[in-house]
């Protein structure tokens, strides 16, 4: 219609405004005639009160009024919009899918597992690796930490630490309390400076006694994370002073399962190594402290209880200059830089570190022993600041190549999923060519029709994304409970499928479906009239069509064989570690851990308790040997040493006053009868014996490396050695042990001194008992656990576990990549199976005629057979030669990039025999998948085939 | 037209139709009945074939300046319809006459 002129007004006019609101919803199809009629007869009325002056405030309203009843006509128009076109597609998109029931299966099966494997590693992931603190704003937090130069000594040092091997500088994440009380009273762009460290704890409650993860805070950590009590209250600033009383606050998980989540805790007495604290609050769920993840902190105390919570006040973290134990973390003013907090706190951490080296100067003086010397300013730590807002990262970053490595798995099978659902689109479009050329015919537009082919191909992804969904969930679960993600210790990790993650993937599979859909709908609907409405049903794009699709199955089989290869890898990566000789006998061995120390024990009472625990548990029918060790095995524990031969003690003493090791040596204080009772065969000399105790000469007994190292071509047995500078020669060797892994199976074996442990009391605050078994050792359990009690009602066994065990949870990470990889490129290697199946059995369809023409012709079954299976087998084996191509090219490229050999143990990453029997198995599946649609195609009837279009 | 009985909405609509008042604010005003019950009733009668709607002519709509309105007219379905409705519905044998002058304004 013409456009015709508006009478102007200079007022707003609402309510045409609200028919045009309200026309919102009106069908797409009806609503302009909807608008005008509506708009005519409300513009109508308008005028009419207009000529009758009656346009007053009271009609306008009756005019809105009237307009507000355009919603009801609106409303009962709705169910016209079923006839839209985009439910037509709709609901002929569902009928499609359901008429061709194994197409849509497979796919929609396809996209779930890749999209649903995907969302759940990565809601593992972003648990273990990106999940911020459950704190106020922790973008805005930083951690602290110091580099120095290798002539830099801190004195005492708890915490982790790694060396550069380059420059040798090291790396310190824990501080001294000076350095803290001196930061946090400078101004800067930090407005909460808070620390917190590790202390070892045993909790008395009930007459319980059992051992906990413990930390000490400072009095303000809570108020600068931003954590509130779900219960009670938290430390403050008032609690952490020497004359407060001693308060403890625990964390949620631990409150719910040592207290049953009775709220009946608060202002309980509890005995934290016999030091009587009071319990004043919980904090809430999901706040596990601010280290590791995984690792939860289950008692809080104020760090100015620290000290009280050891007997001998010399154990203390805090006593005289203080050690080094306390990480800092620190909370950015709005608008500050981490780097401007550095550059302003700087100083002041120099400084401190200065008060600290003179303050143990001092004391080193006026105790009378090493003198410790100046040091230049050039050699003192410097201040790192890094992001802190995910707590320590520390563990954590070991898995992270290990994770990052599954992603790309992952992804990997999404790819292939997405490639299987595109050969698929492809093929089924073709296959509708003569329904398409008709309707095309028919007069339908080509946009329509792409439209409605993309509508089904959509619709299928939403059916895989919603089914995705349900499988995240499940692999998910699965993925939490096949493997230990803790690893080495770490502990209570929980995820909850991320909703972030799960819009991603369900916009990935959307997405697949457009992009996949698009291409087949975009050849199908680029058909020649003529011949597709022709019998013939070869249409004109056919051979570029079925190059996209082949193509698309020799990527699939390619990338399969790369998820393949990988697997393999990681198998016998995880087969060789297993089967490591260790050097002692894991079977029927039963560990746990005691911690006497923390239950006030001096060192002669210890003394006593360890030798009764021992005669105690010897007594206990069907345990052959007991022993015990301050290092478990295969446990990644160790206590390092230097070792200082003769020679070493004659060279000048370096920057520090310091003479240099010759180079470490690996101890572990041991019971006399650990290398019996461990079955460690020596080789020269003797063993430890109970004679050698507190009063007679020191003694070890080494391992092969160690003498290799140390006294290279000779007999090391009656050699000496020390760990002090100050006496040398102290040790004598007395006994020449076989070698023995000591940390992990994966680590080189170290130069290991045995020592008596006897001989240094106060290196057993804490052990770990072994109990050789005859039979299963978990039996033995109750039994140990009594003979125990029997000896000390009040101490804790923790940690109770087999060294098999033990040694299977050290490879934890190992077992889990093996696992998971396996699983995964299985996955992988069944979707291109069913990709080249499909592309088959389209190919078989649409060389039917040209079969039954060869067998007219004369050519017989197994030659139409060999026919179809060499067609098939030649993809594959392009697909194979490919992808071994790009395996070799890829795990070059990932081990400069995150030195993926690394990872590996006893397999090259070019493994031939790996890469060959990945190769092999493919080709075989392969070849199961092709023979199907093969001898389908030996039953074609030459009449009928001649026949058929 | 279908089976089944019209309703009385549907009727005084079809009356109001009838009589001249073939706008559907006209109808509104006639009847007495909302707008959100008389749409409906036109969309259902138009559908039911008992009624056949018009765009006015552009030349009348441009003379006086406003735009074209729909108006709705009865077939000879509608006709019967309305007659057999009648009968029901005696409150309907009260219709007010023939619409032949411009609607006064009201407060319907």
């Amino acid at each position: 219609m013409p456009p015709f002129p508006r009478r102007r007004r200079s007022r707003a006019r609402p309510h045409l405004r609200l028919i045009a609101l309200i026309g919102l919803i009106v069908p797409r199809r009806l609503r302009a005639d909807w608008r005008r009629e509506w708009e005519a007869e409300i513009g109508h009325r308008e005028a009419l009160l207009a000529a009758w002056d009656r346009l007053d405030a009271r009609h306008k309203l009756e005019l809105l009024r009237r307009s507000a009843s355009a919603f009801r006509d609106a409303l009962w128009l709705q169910p016209r919009r079923l006839e839209d076109e985009v439910y037509q597609d709709l609901r002929y998109g569902f009928r499609m899918l359901l008429k061709h029931k194994g197409f849509t299966a497979v796919a929609a099966l396809s996209l779930a597992l890749g999209v649903g494997a995907n969302t759940a590693l990565f809601s593992v992931v972003d648990a273990l690796l990106l999940k911020m603190l459950p704190v106020r704003e922790p973008e805005r937090l930083v951690l602290f930490r110091s580099v120095a130069p290798p002539e830099f000594s801190p004195g005492g040092y708890n915490g982790r630490s790694s060396t550069d091997p380059v420059t040798g500088q090291r790396q310190r994440i824990s501080f001294p309390h000076q350095s803290f009380v001196r930061m946090r009273e400078q101004q800067s762009a930090l407005s909460d400076l808070i620390a917190f460290g590790s202390v070892g704890l045993s909790l008395n409650a009930d007459g319980q006694t059992e051992v906990v993860t413990g930390q000490a805070v400072s009095g303000n950590y809570y108020a600068g994370l931003g954590v509130g009590a779900v219960l009670g209250r938290t430390i403050t600033d008032d609690d952490d002073k020497a004359s407060a009383s001693p308060v403890a606050v625990l964390s949620h998980r631990y409150w719910r399962q040592r207290f049953g989540g009775d709220a009946a805790v608060m202002g309980k007495q509890v005995n934290l190594n016999n030091v009587a604290f009071t319990v004043i609050g919980v904090t809430p769920p999901g706040f596990e402290g601010t280290m590791d993840v995984g690792s939860t902190q289950d008692v809080t105390i104020p760090i100015a209880w620290e000290p009280q919570l050891s007997v001998e006040r010399e154990r203390s973290q805090m006593y005289g200059a203080g050690v080094w134990w306390l990480r800092l973390m620190g909370r950015l003013r709005p608008g500050a830089t981490a780097e401007q907090a550095r550059a302003q706190l700087e100083n002041t951490f120099h400084q401190s570190v200065i008060e600290h080296r003179a303050a143990r100067q001092a004391r080193a003086q006026a105790a009378g022993g090493n003198a410790i010397g100046n040091l230049d300013s050039k050699y003192y730590p410097r201040l790192f600041l890094d992001p802190g807002g995910r707590g320590e990262m520390g563990t954590r970053q070991s898995y992270a190549p290990s994770l990052y490595l599954l992603l790309g798995v992952v992804a990997l099978v999404l790819l292939i999923a997405c490639a299987n659902i595109a050969g698929l689109l492809l093929a089924r479009a073709a296959s509708r060519q003569k329904e398409i050329g008709v309707r095309l015919a028919l007069g339908a537009s080509r946009w329509r029709l792409m439209r409605q082919l993309l509508t089904e191909s959509v619709l299928l992804a939403a059916i895989g994304g919603a089914l995705g969904v349900v499988f995240a969930l499940w692999i998910k679960n699965g993925l939490l409970a096949v493997g230990d993600w803790g690893g080495n210790g770490l502990r209570a990790l929980e995820t909850r499928l991320d909703y972030r993650v799960l819009g991603f993937t369900l916009a990935l599979s959307l997405l697949t479906g457009i992009v996949f859909g698009l291409v087949p709908a975009w050849r199908a609907t680029n058909v020649d009239l003529t011949p597709a409405l022709k019998d013939s049903g070869r249409g004109s794009s056919a051979s570029s069509r079925s190059l996209l699709s082949r193509g698309l199955v020799v990527a699939q089989v390619a990338l399969s064989l790369l998820l393949l290869v990988g697997a393999g890898l990681f198998v016998r990566t995880f087969l060789n570690l297993q089967r490591v000789d260790p050097g002692f006998n894991t079977r029927n061995l039963l560990l746990f851990r005691i911690q006497p120390r923390l239950l006030g024990y001096s060192d002669e009472r210890l003394a006593h308790l360890y030798q009764q625990m021992a005669e105690r548990l010897e007594a206990v029918p069907g345990v052959q040997k007991v022993t015990f060790s301050n290092s478990a095995l295969l446990a990644h524990s160790s206590s390092v040493e230097g070792v200082y031969l003769r020679g070493a003690l004659t060279a000048a003493p370096d920057a520090e006053g310091r003479i240099k090791a010759n180079g470490p040596g690996y101890i572990n204080h041991v019971r006399e009868n650990f290398l019996e009772a461990m079955e460690m065969p020596l080789i020269a000399g003797r063993t430890l014996n109970p004679r050698d105790d507190a009063r007679a000469l020191k003694v070890a007994v080494v391992n092969q490396t160690f003498a290799r190292q140390y006294f290279p071509n000779e007999n090391p047995v009656g050699k000496r050695f020390t760990f002090d500078p100050k006496k040398p020669d102290e040790i004598e060797i007395v006994g020449l042990a076989k070698d023995a892994k000591y940390t992990s199976q994966r680590a080189e074996i170290p130069p290991t001194a045995y020592l008596p442990w006897r001989q240094n009391p106060r290196a057993m605050s804490g052990a770990t008992v072994e109990v050789r078994t005859a039979g299963d050792p978990t039996a033995f359990v109750d039994a140990v656990r009594q003979a125990v009690r029997e000896v000390d009602g009040n101490l804790p066994l923790s940690n109770v576990r087999t060294q098999i065990e033990q040694a299977d949870q050290t490879l934890a990470m190992e077992r889990l990549l093996a696992k998971l990889m396996t699983l995964f490129g299985l996955l992988a290697q069944q979707l291109a199976a069913v990709g080249l199946f499909g592309v088959m059995a389209y190919a078989v369809a649409q060389r039917t005629r040209e079969i039954g023409v060869r067998m007219a012709l004369g050519a017989d079954r197994r030659d139409v057979l060999r026919m179809v299976l060499r067609q098939g087998m030649t993809l594959t084996l392009l697909g194979v030669a490919l992808g071994l191509a790009a395996a070799y090219v890829l795990t070059g490229h990932l081990e400069s990039r995150m030195g993926l050999s690394q990872m590996l143990y006893g397999v090259r990453l070019t493994d031939p025999l790996t890469y060959g029997s990945a190769a092999l198995l493919l080709a075989v599946v392969a070849l199961a998948a092709c023979f199907i649609p093969a001898r389908r195609a030996t039953h074609v009837d030459p009449m009928i085939a001649l026949r058929h279009e | 037209m279908g089976k089944g009985y019209l309703s009385y909405a549907a009727a005084a609509v079809l009356q109001a139709v009838a009589n001249g008042y073939r706008y559907g604010f006209d109808v509104i005003d006639m009847t007495g009945l909302p707008g959100g019950t008389v749409y409906p009733a036109l969309r259902r009668l138009e559908d039911a074939g008992a009624l056949a709607s018009t765009w006015e002519e552009q030349g009348i709509a441009q003379a006086e300046q406003r735009p074209p309105r729909k108006y709705y007219e009865l077939t000879r379905a509608g006709r019967e319809a309305l007659a057999e409705a009648v009968k029901r519905y005696r409150l309907l044998e009260q219709a007010p006459p023939h619409k032949g002058h411009d609607p006064k304004p009201s407060r319907a």
